[in-house]
């Protein structure tokens, strides 16, 4: 089973689902129709492609390479394979990147700090970053629509209160955990402790600092006074 | 459906039912008879059965892919387009595309500067797909061409890609059909064939057996009132030449940089070939 090509597939269903609960979807795809864009993310070297039309998103991933098996090539084919992404931008950028590359005043500075290129037609980047900000999804109007009022409501309310339980839980965790480690088995220094450390190496440092520069008067007097010595001689 | 020459079959194994076939092909060659599922049918005679049987098939025909394969044909087809290079301006055969599955998604790859050419030999099924890409609004750059692929109606060096899937088990003269596609495509165009083939494990192959000799024609049966058919399908497949033969046959047709995928075990295969 292709793994790639099932993902690519639920991705390009989930997305045109989504894109239809905004009106103003087609708003946003006019200025991409016509247009591709591939994204090749760092260091996976994974390479999907879309495909913009006025209506929708098409998701590909291309498939380079035989995988099984390959027999005699009369012929390279390298160049064949090189040339199936050919697109109207192509962008590479390292997963870490992945989340700033919805703000477009980011690009410079990813780019800057070589965790992007970009290679093409920079708009259809914009308008794909104009496109995932500008839609609005809202989730419980979404429910809405599939499940109706009440079941949407009920599904809304017990995901915040889970959400809520699992945040006190990651808090409380935390707590339990921090106090174990720092007041039980003494594994990890306390805050005091730590803050105590820095005080008192800051005070050595002043000491140090202090002798240090005591010392280096008393040379300097000790060889003034040596050459007062010299001098009187003569 | 028609009968024709037919070899009694219904109580041999499905395993030596395919030699015995196989075997009677090669004799019946010298008789200008061929094979038409697991029976030998006279040459000229095949391409109207299996017509008769796309009549048969092609209202249900989406639905039973989906019911047969679990959905999977979607992700078979997938791959096929991933791997077919096609973008922008470029100009596609989708050659036995029965409901156009392959050409929606082309039309949309290819935009208004290319195109996208649906070709089948079957009347019903061509009028099936040419409905479904209309209702999905795609229009512009869909060309539709009733051809047989064995002597395809367009010039030479006319396509950047043609892809076959499903079908060149149905064609009768499968080296003709390549040498017509070899033909028609241009100078470092590529053909894909995505076909039914040769499971490459024993085990998985047992259980196909027993899923589509026993119970692929219950389930046309039920869902879509023809049990022939669905029976026709199973046999064509084991008739079909397995991998590595229909990568010679490529290779034979003037294909290079030939290759292929198996997919789902082998029970589907995914052949490459570029015209240099």
């Amino acid at each position: 089973m292709p793994i790639a090509q099932l993902l690519s597939g639920a991705a390009e269903l989930t997305a045109n689902e989504l894109l239809q609960f905004d009106s103003d979807y087609q708003t946003y795809l006019a200025p991409l129709a016509e247009k591709s864009l591939a994204i090749t993310l760092l260091p996976v070297d994974l390479t999907v492609v879309l495909f913009f039309t006025a209506e929708r998103i098409d998701i590909s991933v291309p498939v380079n390479a035989p995988d099984t098996k390959t027999t005699t090539y009369k012929n390279d084919t390298s160049d064949a394979n090189a040339d199936d992404i050919a697109c109207d931008c192509h962008l590479t950028l390292q997963i870490s990147a992945l989340s700033e590359l919805r703000d477009t005043n980011q690009l410079t500075k990813l780019i800057k700090q070589d965790k992007l290129d970009i290679v093409g037609d920079l708009r259809v980047a914009q308008h794909l970053s104009a496109l995932i900000n500008g839609i609005n999804l809202d989730l419980t109007e979404i429910l809405t629509v599939k499940l109706g009022d009440v079941p949407a409501h009920t599904i809304m309310g017990v995901t915040h209160q889970i959400q809520s339980y699992l945040r006190y839980v990651h808090e409380h965790a935390q707590i339990t955990l921090g106090e174990a480690l720092i007041e039980e088995k003494k594994w990890v220094a306390s805050p005091l402790a730590i803050a105590n450390y820095c005080d008192e190496v800051t005070d050595t440092r002043y000491w140090c600092d202090r002798i240090a520069a005591r010392i280096q008067r008393l040379e300097r007097q000790q060889a003034q006074a040596t050459h007062d010595d010299v001098g009187s001689e003569k | 459906m028609a009968t024709a020459h037919i070899d009694n079959t219904s109580d041999a194994s499905a395993a030596d039912t395919v030699d015995q076939a196989k075997l009677s092909t090669d004799n019946a060659e010298q008789a200008e008879q061929t094979h038409f599922g697991f029976k030998q049918v006279d040459t000229d005679k095949k391409e109207s059965l299996v017509a008769e049987v796309f009549h048969s098939v092609a209202a249900k025909y989406d639905v039973m892919n989906d019911v047969m394969s679990l959905g999977v044909h979607r992700i078979w087809k997938r791959f096929t387009i991933d791997s077919s290079g096609a973008r922008k301006g470029h100009h596609v055969l989708d050659l036995a595309g029965g409901t156009g599955d392959l050409t929606a998604k082309f039309s949309r790859i290819v935009g208004k500067e290319g195109s996208v050419t649906l070709s089948d030999i079957n009347p019903s099924m061509l009028e099936v797909g040419k409905d479904k890409l209309r209702d999905m609004g795609l229009v512009e750059n869909i060309k539709y061409v009733e051809a047989n692929a064995e002597d395809l109606p367009f010039p030479d060096n006319s396509f950047d890609i043609v892809t076959m899937a499903f079908g060149l088990r149905n064609v009768t003269h499968k080296e003709n059909a390549l040498a017509s596609i070899y033909r028609v495509l241009k100078p470092g165009g590529r053909l894909l064939v995505l076909e039914f083939s040769k499971p490459t494990s024993t085990a998985l192959e047992k259980i196909y057996d027993a899923y589509s000799f026993y119970l692929l024609p219950k389930m046309g049966k039920l869902v879509a009132d023809d049990e022939e058919s669905y029976r026709y399908l199973a046999e064509s497949i084991r008739m079909h030449p397995d991998q590595d033969t229909l990568e010679a046959m490529m290779q034979t047709a003037g294909f290079e940089g030939t290759s292929y995928t198996n997919l789902t075990g082998g029970i589907v295969a995914l052949h490459r070939g570029y015209k240099y």
